[in-house]
């Protein structure tokens, strides 16, 4: 299945190089996780701060993805 | 070997607490005015730059009192004030190129580096302001602040 | 009254061009912590709540809270108290920079302006010294010539609050502009001053504060610097990124309201994020007095025809001159930020004002001759020509300038208002953040962010995360939020330090600085009777439930697609149990046995 993982904050490092923000379209394995999504880039996990999954806030990064998912992931969030 | 007062004023976010706490320690008081350490502020030049008491090795504070009310604390470093014998001559105030010096209550007043823990430094966020060993400070960059915190000096004498 | 405050009030009669200080009342402080809550409780012990607001018998109070100009970290902010001329209501508008704390310094915690002046004004306080000086070669200059001119006539160490020909021509969402970019913005604050004829006031101050506990206060500042550094969004978050990182938070969610709130996502949002504006235009952060976190942003557009430097886009600001107006090139929203801070305006009602003309034009029913020129979304260039002409009140402008309200009702489409109370909303669709809806609908001075900021706990899980699609356990919170909120702002407290720090730190910074045995019970007690004044002050002033409402767009038209697709927002089962929990009536009236526990 196919998933975009988009990045934003200080995560934006985690693009592949050259990448424009503020996301990748990854292909996964049909169970794939919200943590097998963030390891696919080598992102550490403690540095995510908040995860949205299609506009929806998911806590638990065990939980899988379906295709066509968006996942959203911040590393520092702030209010306005 | 006493640690310096180092200043990266590219760090500084014009936030000014070092003032504060510099006057709340030194001057009893929340008083900028008091200071020992005044931050220059320009927005639309975006420049924000501490000014510190250098405690220079050569110190024209020290060679101008006729008092001998100024003298070296060797723990520190610091060019220290002894206010019972300081007479509010001002001659220090007007020795020093860096404008470190200031007087109220007919004393002179100046930065003694908080008897080795600057306030400061303590309470500096972004780490504008360390408290670091003397070679933490490329020679360099320290004389690029001196020369600087000097032109300020000037700009703002009268 | 020796320790935080200074203790005393200066009174400024503009009629008899007479001034006279005043000593702050003890007790009245004690409840009233200071700032927006002491002004509130004075402004409305003396100014009746029928009057026009733009009429000399209005008062305006700046106000500095008790933390405000100690080395309370986030300390800085004073408020500006009047009756608001956007909304009709209590007006009080907060502020940073370093205006609050040298007003202190220089020897005052409030100021209450009173009267009109016969002629332009500034009011200068020297170390104590007052004086009200003619300003008619000011009158008409925007804030940045103010603040150059008076720093060369005045001095360099001088710090002013001042509006700009928006305030002077009485738009009726003039913002209080303190060191060129800070803004006392909402409700129209600085018309009442430019009715007043009062064009700047300038401070120095060489004097100082106290705390009762110094050791006390000294260690609670550390633990509150702490806490400030390490916490995500104090420590990193905003500092990094400044408040517009949340432009791609809110857009993800589906909440990030687009042409004039007929869309909950913006597809240009990642060109006005807050990554972007670090990549392109950040020159450097910028702190308030004794602020660890430094969100403020200072920019350049380098080149071009939106060429300038300033400060800003804030989030609520990127959002009103971006996503708002559909103008997703950041050079011009920037542009038209730059333009809003030396005209004094407020960004969020200059933008979504000029985003529900966008719309009436869209629906056919304002049409480009009247106006002059071509309005549509997404038009950057027609945003920067109309924010000017709305700061001088110029063609068209002279329509924008009474609020979008005001606009919808002179076009016969007064649904097409986006606000609350006649206060244009700020940058969340409520429809994708439920608890957002009762804080817009009961927020005291208008629809407002920063009364009871919700989004903290529904988007960003802070303290606790709260389901942003349900009601349930909304309005406790709502409430529990507004009352903190009151204290913060009556403190002179940051609200952002809030993201780090509760109630207990609050308490403490203000039992150590003041002397007053301040607990956290006290405190949020303090802040529920600062609401229920404000309340009062509104109901006396003609406001009842019908006005704590929103649009029905919000109510009835579901959210059109993404994340809250379908949403509308329930506000009657929200607002029925707030009043309850309020231990108001069903009309939104506090009961007697309420303001009798309150001490009102």
């Amino acid at each position: 299945m196919t998933i975009e993982l988009r990045l934003f904050g200080t995560l934006r490092a985690y693009l592949p190089a050259g990448h424009p923000p503020p996301g990748v379209q990854l292909d996964m394995p049909p169970d794939a996780s919200i943590a097998d999504a963030l390891a696919r880039l080598a992102i550490p996990p403690d540095e995510v701060a908040l995860t949205v999954v299609n506009g929806l806030y998911e806590r638990d990064r065990t939980r899988r993805l379906s295709d066509g998912a968006t996942l959203s992931v911040w590393s520092h969030v702030a209010g306005g | 070997m006493p640690k310096t007062l180092l200043v990266d004023p590219d760090k500084c976010t014009s936030c000014r607490l070092c003032e504060l706490v510099c006057s709340g320690r030194n001057a009893d008081a929340f008083q900028p005015a008091r200071a020992h350490v005044r931050v220059t502020i320009d927005v639309d030049e975006a420049f924000y730059f501490p000014r510190v008491c250098l405690q220079c090795d050569d110190a024209p504070c020290l060679d101008a009192c006729p008092c001998e009310a100024l003298v070296r604390d060797p723990r520190t470093n610091a060019v220290v004030i002894l206010h019972d014998k300081c007479n509010d001559c001002r001659a220090c105030e007007a020795a020093c190129p860096y404008g470190a010096i200031r007087c109220w209550d007919d004393r002179a007043w100046k930065c003694a580096l908080c008897d080795g823990d600057p306030e400061c430094v303590r309470f500096c966020a972004p780490q504008a302001l360390r408290y670091e060993p003397a070679e933490s400070w490329p020679a360099a960059a320290r004389q690029a602040y001196a020369a600087r915190l000097r032109e300020l000096a000037q700009e703002a004498r009268p | 009254m020796t320790h935080a405050y200074v203790g005393q009030l200066l009174r400024v009669d503009l009629d008899r061009r007479q001034t006279r200080t005043e000593p702050l009342n003890r007790d009245l402080a004690r409840l009233f912590i200071g700032g927006r809550g002491l002004a509130t409780k004075l402004f409305s012990n003396e100014v009746d709540p029928n009057v026009d607001p733009l009429h000399p018998a209005n008062k305006l109070i700046l106000a500095a809270g008790p933390l405000t100009g100690t080395a309370a970290p986030c300390g800085s902010r004073f408020m500006a108290v009047t009756k608001g001329p956007l909304t009709g209501a209590i007006a009080s508008s907060n502020c940073g920079g370093d205006f609050g704390p040298d007003l202190k310094y220089a020897g005052y915690d409030l100021i209450v302006f009173d009267g009109v002046a016969k002629e332009p004004t500034i009011l200068v306080i020297d170390d104590g010294k007052v004086e009200l000086r003619p300003a008619a070669d000011l009158w008409g200059r925007t804030v940045d010539e103010v603040e150059d001119t008076l720093h060369t006539r005045l001095g360099r160490d001088f710090k002013f609050v001042s509006i700009g020909p928006a305030g002077e021509n009485l738009v009726r969402y003039a913002a209080i502009i303190n060191d060129k970019s800070r803004a006392a913005g909402r409700s129209g604050v600085g018309a009442v001053l430019g009715s007043k004829k009062v064009k700047a006031v300038a401070v120095r101050g060489t004097g100082g504060l106290t705390a009762a506990d110094p050791a006390g206060f000294r260690t609670t500042c550390l633990d509150v610097l702490e806490k400030l550094k390490n916490g995500a969004v104090t420590g990193t978050g905003l500092p990094r990124f400044g408040t517009a990182i949340l432009v791609n938070v809110i857009n993800e969610h589906g909440a990030f309201p687009t042409h004039n709130f007929q869309q909950g996502q913006f597809p240009g949002a990642e060109k006005i994020s807050g990554e972007t504006i670090a990549d392109q235009i950040l020159r450097r952060n910028r702190a308030c007095c004794s602020c660890p976190v430094a969100c403020g942003r200072v920019t350049e557009i380098k080149g071009g025809q939106y060429a300038g430097r300033g400060e800003g886009p804030e989030y609520e600001t990127i959002w009103a001159l971006g996503a708002a107006v559909g103008v997703s090139n950041l050079a011009a929203a920037t542009k038209a930020n730059y333009i809003c801070n030396q005209l004094g305006l407020d960004t969020i009602s200059a933008g979504a004002t000029i985003a529900c003309a966008m719309e009436l034009v869209e629906k056919g029913v304002l049409t480009e001759q009247e106006i002059g020129f071509p309005l549509r979304f997404g038009d950057g260039e027609a945003l920067v020509r109309a924010m000017t002409q709305i700061g001088r009140r110029e063609g068209f402008g002279d329509v924008l300038a009474e609020g979008g309200a005001r606009l919808a009702a002179k076009y016969g489409r007064p649904e097409l208002f986006m606000g609350v109370k006649k206060q244009e909303f700020p940058a969340y669709d409520p429809r994708g953040i439920l608890g957002m809806g009762l804080q817009y609908a009961t927020s005291n001075r208008g629809a407002c962010h920063v009364r009871g900021y919700m989004v903290s706990t529904e988007i960003l899980g802070l303290p606790m995360k709260m389901d942003p699609h349900t009601t349930a356990g909304k309005a406790a919170v709502n409430i529990a939020f507004q009352n903190l909120t009151a204290a913060v702002d009556s403190a002179g407290m940051c609200l952002f330090a809030t993201f780090s720090i509760g109630a207990p730190e609050l308490a403490a910074l203000l039992k150590t600085a003041t002397g007053f045995d301040y607990d956290v019970d006290e405190l949020l007690l303090a802040g529920e009777r600062i609401w229920n004044l404000e309340k009062l002050f509104n109901l006396r002033a003609g406001f009842s439930r019908k006005d704590d409402t929103l649009p029905p767009r919000l109510l009835h038209e579901p959210m059109p697609a993404g994340p809250a697709a379908g949403k509308t927002v329930p506000l009657t089962e929200m607002l029925d149990e707030y009043y309850r929990l309020r231990g108001w009536d069903d009309q939104g009236c506090p009961t007697p046995e309420k303001l009798a526990a309150l001490h009102l």
